[in-house]
């Protein structure tokens, strides 16, 4: 009775509402596509420059393959800096950042170096882009107490990445 | 002195459920003297959050600066180390009263604030 009356008022605008939402703590969070995607950056840019080299006859298949890469680098790049986002923003509480406070920086660097190497095909950048998830992947893990290292990837395009040492 | 306010959401349920309505008894304090309703750990206030507008939960402590920490009921519950210790002007008071669709008008409880286990590192 007084419960249909309130919300007779609520539809009129009469009562305003409270949140009390949810969020989900799947706490499903590897670092590990996130240095896949850096490396596709690096090893589009080396396609890229390889194709430069040995332009085929045909100059549609030619600009085919260059927008096929292109768009990997690009989505690629994208992903790189949604999932950092979304580890920074939803893994990140006050007690990692409190103990890493280089971690808001460091998210920042990676935003404009994920910008960078959508923009250009600098692979100067899209290397530093790999140290920089680098950086980010051992301070993650080391909020979780887990012990990684550093070896050369065993697949193009060659760079040290970070793998969790389990 | 009385807010009435239709939750929305299900992070205190049991206690309250999406579509209930509480009534708010306004806190009423000279700075931080209270006349009346000076939130209690284990207490359901409303809150007028900096960046998550007007949110309902439980009082998990008081700190000695004055500053609140909240929590939800349900599990999964936004952490309280992501809502964040709140000033204690952020409180607009206590929900006294549950006004549910499914049973008749009841007191709402001062529950016990325990801790999540996942609250440190989500």
């Amino acid at each position: 009775m007084l419960h249909s009356l309130l919300s007779r008022a609520h539809r009129h605008g009469l009562v305003s509402s409270a949140e009390a939402h949810c969020d989900i703590p799947c706490k499903i969070y590897d670092t590990a596509p996130i240095t896949v995607a850096a490396l596709t950056v690096v090893r589009m840019i080396d396609v890229l420059e390889d194709w430069r080299k040995h332009r085929p006859e045909d100059d549609v298949a030619f600009m085919n393959t260059v927008a096929r890469a292109v768009a990997q680098k690009e989505e690629h790049a994208a992903y790189v800096k949604d999932a950092v986002v979304v580890i920074w923003g939803d893994y990140f509480k006050a007690p990692q950042i409190e103990k890493y406070p280089q971690i808001h920086g460091l998210v920042h660097d990676i935003m404009l170096k994920g910008s960078a190497v959508k923009q250009g095909v600098n692979r100067d950048d899209a290397v530093k882009l790999v140290e920089l998830v680098n950086e980010f992947a051992e301070i993650f893990w080391a909020t979780k107490g887990v012990k990684t290292k550093r070896a050369v990837c065993p697949y193009p395009p060659s760079l040290e990445v970070v793998y969790v040492d389990l | 002195m009385l807010r009435v306010v239709r939750i929305a959401g299900t992070s205190m349920s049991p206690t309250l459920e999406d579509g209930d309505f509480v009534l708010v008894l306004r806190r009423v304090a000279l700075g931080r003297l209270h006349l009346f309703g000076a939130p209690r750990p284990g207490d359901v206030v409303l809150v007028d959050h900096r960046s998550l507008g007007a949110i309902v939960k439980r009082v998990e402590r008081r700190a000695r600066d004055g500053r609140v920490t909240l929590r939800g009921d349900h599990p999964l519950s936004t952490s309280s180390a992501h809502l964040g210790a709140v000033p204690l002007g952020a409180v607009v008071g206590r929900a006294w009263l549950r006004i549910s669709p499914r049973a008749r008008p009841a007191r709402i409880a001062r529950g016990r604030p325990s801790r999540r286990r996942d609250e440190l590192v989500a």
